[in-house]
């Protein structure tokens, strides 16, 4: 089950999920996101560090995000995909989509500098 | 074979976390490697996923019968539902590089495992066989 946490950290709102991310929380991944990509100007990171598993359900949810993010001309990066999580963003091709940082730092960096 | 187990979970999504544990439980237990086990948590999250938003289509009064079976060459992961069978003719893999929102599920299933094989049998649901060889750590 996917726990989560909302903070704000020099102008980026993180949200940075727990557990597995799979059918039976995408929704809640989904409602998380929506207000934060839905504002012009908004910077939001999604943490991964904790994450244990991202199936199918979750890189949708990530990849309607992003789209969203691009035409409400806000900017969304995703941080530190650890070990397997990774992998599903590659074996999917969404990695080429999606802004994804080895770090939540460089991620960070990525949406303070546009 | 070096272990075998069962389960039946019911037909909503908040089980699959039940079936990843249990999965994970067995596997890791038989010394599975890392990989191996988050393969078989990852292609039993889809594939149920798939029984209960399609096959079941969300009714949550349902039975999901789960086998595995741990051989020296290979696990093999057993799936049953009695709802409606997967339409293979309907089925088109998705366009990788369009990044659809959706629809990588049976993808994911053939990418992570060596075999996959769906057998409906009349009055007896529908069975997906999932084999995966090299389960085990190497040292």
């Amino acid at each position: 089950m996917m726990e989560h946490s909302v903070r704000e950290q020099d102008g980026v709102t993180v949200i940075a999920p727990r557990g597995p991310i799979d059918v039976s929380d995408a929704l809640t991944l989904r409602d998380l996101l929506a207000g934060p990509v839905g504002g012009a100007g908004n910077r939001v990171l999604v943490d991964l560090s904790e994450v244990t598993l991202v199936d199918s359900s979750g890189i949708g949810i990530l990849v309607t995000a992003h789209r969203q993010a691009e035409a409400s001309g806000a900017a969304l990066a995703l941080g530190n995909p650890v070990g397997p999580v990774g992998r599903v963003f590659e074996m999917t091709r969404t990695n080429k989509l999606l802004r994804i940082y080895p770090t939540v730092d460089e991620a960070l960096a990525a949406l303070r500098g546009g | 074979m070096i272990a075998s187990g069962s389960l039946t979970i019911p037909s909503r999504t908040t089980a699959i976390d039940d079936a990843r544990r249990w999965s994970t439980g067995h596997l890791s237990a038989a010394g599975a490697s890392a990989e191996a086990v988050w393969a078989v948590e990852l292609a039993l999250t889809e594939a149920l996923s798939n029984v209960i938003r399609h096959g079941y289509a969300g009714d949550e009064t349902q039975q999901i019968e789960l086998e595995l079976e741990l051989h020296d060459d290979r696990l093999e992961l057993r799936i049953t539902d009695f709802g409606a069978a997967f339409d293979e003719d309907a089925y088109t893999e998705p366009d990788l590089d369009a990044s659809p929102a959706g629809g990588y599920g049976v993808h994911l299933i053939g990418e992570l495992m060596d075999e996959v094989q769906r057998t409906a049998t009349t009055g007896r649901g529908t069975c997906l066989r999932l084999v995966k060889r090299r389960w085990k750590e190497t040292r």
